[in-house]
């Protein structure tokens, strides 16, 4: 028996090798590959969390569109736990952030990936905003480590920061000093605008004038701060410098709107529909293509046609 | 009775290692390619060609055991059994990969060593304790990366979405049992009684997290699981002559299981759910216990509404029932008449609470027979939460089980049942064949024949249309749902045995 003990304790030899998966790596050296999924949770480009965290949630809260189903009160303004979860705090938590944090890991000791560094504090900033402005305080600084409990960040905290954020990154790379080191590339990874430095300089200080511009009343000092120096850059004035990316077919990546609208749960809301056709002192050139006719309406207004599949106005 | 020594030592020691190696390869739909993305890691998912998501995947694990096993008797009535084993499991770190666990049983028959009064035909004791440990999956102790891809064709890492815990230990299971084994006036009368309880300690468990930690869940050992329970067995042949017999065999059991810790930051595990209702364990309660949503309560009982006359959920789940059942059991008959034997076994359960999620289906839907009153207009009993007044406002069926019913948001206590049931599970008619027509085949020794029903209806249920069985997988919590499932059949069919 002695002698079956020692055999079995030399063979546990290579057992922490083993007990490492085959089927992955312990790490990849290379932002590139977590940047795509900070930029698809950021914007809710997933239909998941476009269906339950913004089209029946934020978007009805905000009456954009109206509600044509029964089950659930979110036009009433009611509170849903699990769209909050899913729609919000998910995405950001386990991708947007975690990811960055990543990332910021990888760079942190490689002279040729500080490019890539500061392309993505522009996108998480963006990703940032988009839940602490639904929120307000919300778990920031110790969030997203492994940390049970992380205490809650003031919204002001986190503003402050997106906004450092911002301007850090667009300053570094407007000044584009590497030390002579060739900076990789996203590339295609990068699904906006394919690793171009250019056009998020452009991003990241036009998000940084429509985030100060936010504070105007709440924070005036800071905000004409950050304006002032937001206009002084350079920013987004030509349609080719536009954010945003292209669908493609498969099923997460197709535009969220094609898979959720054939599930007839919503309709364009009347309050949008007069806001731009009654209440408005200035014609909204996207009008047209929110709020169109169907071919078969039978409404003699307007005969255009709907090009993004709202098909009629209801009342809420 | 004296104590001689022991005049029978049997003594096995047995030193195998065993290897356990799992390798579960899913089915390629594309050729391999030359084209890695990303260097060392040989999987299909890191082929630059393919733009779909294919991977394979692979599973090692490998436990190393020894164990031994005394057989000690005395005197031919008492019997004494030591086990002992060590496992050596590649799934935990190295300061936890060894566990040893022993066990010690007893038996002693009593009717042989002591004069018993003469009904008493036999009579044997028997207690045990045992511990018992377990390892877990591999790969839990690292965060790693996988390559996966989005948008087609967009490769990416998918960090872990589960905390790995690298000071995982792993389970132990700590119980003993006693039990009497006795029968009576020549084995007419039989009683077998078992009782026993254990305690789990340091359980693996996936526990969810909040997704601000950055995982939405991790494991951990859990901390105490205690269980007990109870199995008692009669068998007995009230008629036995030439001609007639007559068996009845009856059995009971249960089983309380509660959960005295958990964690200190978790109080509540989740075993599984639908959004009507999840069924649980909270640190001090029972396993299994349902929690939902409710109806809205004033302090006096009454249902709160809204100023539409509609009830008005509970904001938080509460606990609607629990899925364990007080106790099962079974009964079961046996009569013969000369060569021809009838069969009959009911089974029953008392208690364990079911959600009939079909029946808020139906009531949203409207084909359930509760919708049918107050289909013109019904006014609810309650009381109007912003006025306190009683309620008069009065709503349809519809908008009514609208607001109630469905599978995403219904109230689960207006569809939780009662899962008692008597079935009869078995009936049969059999024919044994004479001795003298078998004894011309020279082969066949013994051959009965029978017709045999299964699961041939409830005798007493409480779910409405519907099967209190009617749990898809076996797991625990799954038997608190009646979701939709096909109803059950009743099979008929023809036995044959035969005996060469």
């Amino acid at each position: 028996m002695i002698a079956g003990l020692f055999l079995s304790y030399s063979c546990t030899g290579d057992f922490e090798e083993m007990n490492k998966s085959q089927n992955s790596l312990d790490t990849i050296e290379d932002p590139s590959f977590y940047f795509p999924r900070i930029q698809q949770k950021a914007i809710h480009a997933y239909y998941g969390e476009y269906q339950v965290g913004v089209n029946l949630y934020t978007n009805q809260y905000a009456q954009y569109v109206s509600n044509t189903a029964s089950s659930w009160a979110t036009d009433r303004y009611g509170y849903q736990d699990s769209w909050a979860m899913n729609g919000y705090w998910t995405p950001y938590y386990m991708y947007v952030l975690k990811y960055m944090l990543q990332i910021k890991e990888i760079c942190e000791d490689r002279t040729d990936f500080q490019q890539m560094y500061h392309i993505a504090r522009i996108m998480t900033a963006e990703g940032t905003a988009r839940i602490t402005d639904v929120f307000g305080d919300i778990p920031y600084s110790e969030a997203s480590r492994g940390i049970d409990k992380p205490k809650y960040d003031s919204q002001k905290e986190i503003y402050y920061d997106i906004l450092k954020e911002l301007k850090e990154a667009t300053d570094a790379l407007e000044a584009a000093d590497y030390g002579g080191v060739q900076q990789k590339s996203y590339g295609s990874q990068d699904l906006v605008y394919g690793g171009n430095a250019d056009s998020w300089i452009r991003l990241g200080n036009s998000l940084r004038l429509r985030y100060a511009m936010r504070l105007s009343y709440v924070d005036p000092e800071k905000a004409k701060a950050e304006v002032e120096d937001a206009l002084s850059k350079r920013l987004m004035t030509e349609v080719s410098h536009s954010a945003g990316y292209k669908p493609g077919s498969s099923d997460d990546s197709e535009h969220p709107m094609t898979v959720i609208c054939h599930w007839n749960e919503f309709r364009l809301s009347e309050t949008l529909v007069d806001a731009y056709k009654e209440l408005s002192t200035v014609q909204d050139p996207r009008a047209l293509f929110y709020a169109g006719y169907t071919q078969a309406s039978t409404n003699d207004e307007n005969e255009e046609r709907v090009l993004q599949g709202l098909s009629c106005r209801s009342s809420h | 009775m004296e104590l001689s020594l022991p005049n029978s030592i049997q003594d096995t020691i047995s030193v195998p290692t065993h290897l356990n190696w799992y390798c579960w390869p899913l089915p390629v739909q594309w050729p391999a390619t030359r084209f890695l993305v990303l260097e060392g890691l040989y999987r299909l998912s890191n082929s630059e060609k393919i733009n779909t998501s294919v991977g394979n995947n692979y599973y090692e694990k490998e436990v190393h055991s020894v164990l031994g096993n005394i057989q000690v008797g005395f005197d031919h009535w008492l019997y004494v059994d030591f086990t002992a084993r060590n496992d050596w499991s590649s799934t935990l770190n190295p300061s936890n990969w060894s566990y040893f666990y022993p066990s010690i049983s007893l038996s002693g028959v009593l009717s042989d060593v002591f004069t018993l009064p003469d009904f008493v035909t036999f009579l044997k004791v028997r207690g045990s304790w045992a511990q018992v440990g377990s390892d877990t999956d591999p790969y839990q102790l690292y965060s790693s990366v996988w390559l996966n891809t989005m948008n087609g064709s967009t490769k990416f890492g998918e960090l872990p979405g589960t905390k790995p815990f690298y000071d995982l230990q792993p389970e132990k299971t700590k119980s003993w049992e006693i039990g009497v084994d006795a029968r009576f006036l020549d084995n007419r009368l039989g009683v077998d009684f078992t009782y026993y309880k254990a305690n789990t300690l340091n359980q693996i468990l996936s526990l969810d997290s909040s997704p601000t930690t950055g995982y939405s869940s991790q494991w951990i050992n859990a901390g105490e699981i205690k269980s007990h329970g109870v199995e008692l067995s009669i068998t007995s042949t009230p008629i036995k002559t030439q001609d007639w017999q007559w068996d009845l065999n009856l059995n009971w059991g249960f089983n309380r299981s509660e959960c005295v810790t958990l964690n200190d930051e978790i109080k509540r595990h989740t075993l599984g759910g639908f959004k009507v209702a999840d069924v649980v364990v909270d640190e001090g309660g029972k396993f299994g216990d349902i929690v939902g949503k409710g109806f809205l309560r004033d302090d006096n009982g009454n249902i709160l509404l809204q100023d539409n006359g509609i009830p008005i959920a509970t904001e938080d789940n509460i606990t609607l029932g629990n899925v364990l059942p007080d106790w099962t059991g079974s009964v079961y008959n046996m009569l013969r008449y000369k060569n021809i034997t009838f069969h009959a076994l009911l089974d029953i359960k008392k208690g364990g609470d079911i959600v009939s999620i079909t029946d808020a289906i139906a009531a949203q839907n409207g084909t359930s027979p509760r919708t049918l009153e107050g289909r013109d207009g019904m006014v609810v009993e309650g009381i109007i939460r912003s006025t306190g007044e009683r309620n008069t406002q009065s709503v349809t069926a519809e908008e009514y089980w609208n607001a109630i019913g469905g599978y995403n948001n219904g109230i689960a206590e207006a569809f939780m049942y009662d899962g008692s049931y008597i079935m009869l599970r078995e009936l049969s008619i059999g024919y044994i064949v004479p001795q003298q027509y078998l004894a011309k085949t020279r082969f066949v020794k013994k051959a009965r024949v029978s017709f045999v029903g299964r699961d041939l209806g409830y005798l007493l249920k409480n779910t409405p249309g519907t099967t209190p069985e009617s749990a898809s997988t076996r797991q625990d919590w799954m038997q608190a749902f009646d979701l939709n499932t096909l109803p059950p059949t009743r099979n008929f069919g023809i036995n044959v045995n035969l005996t060469f």
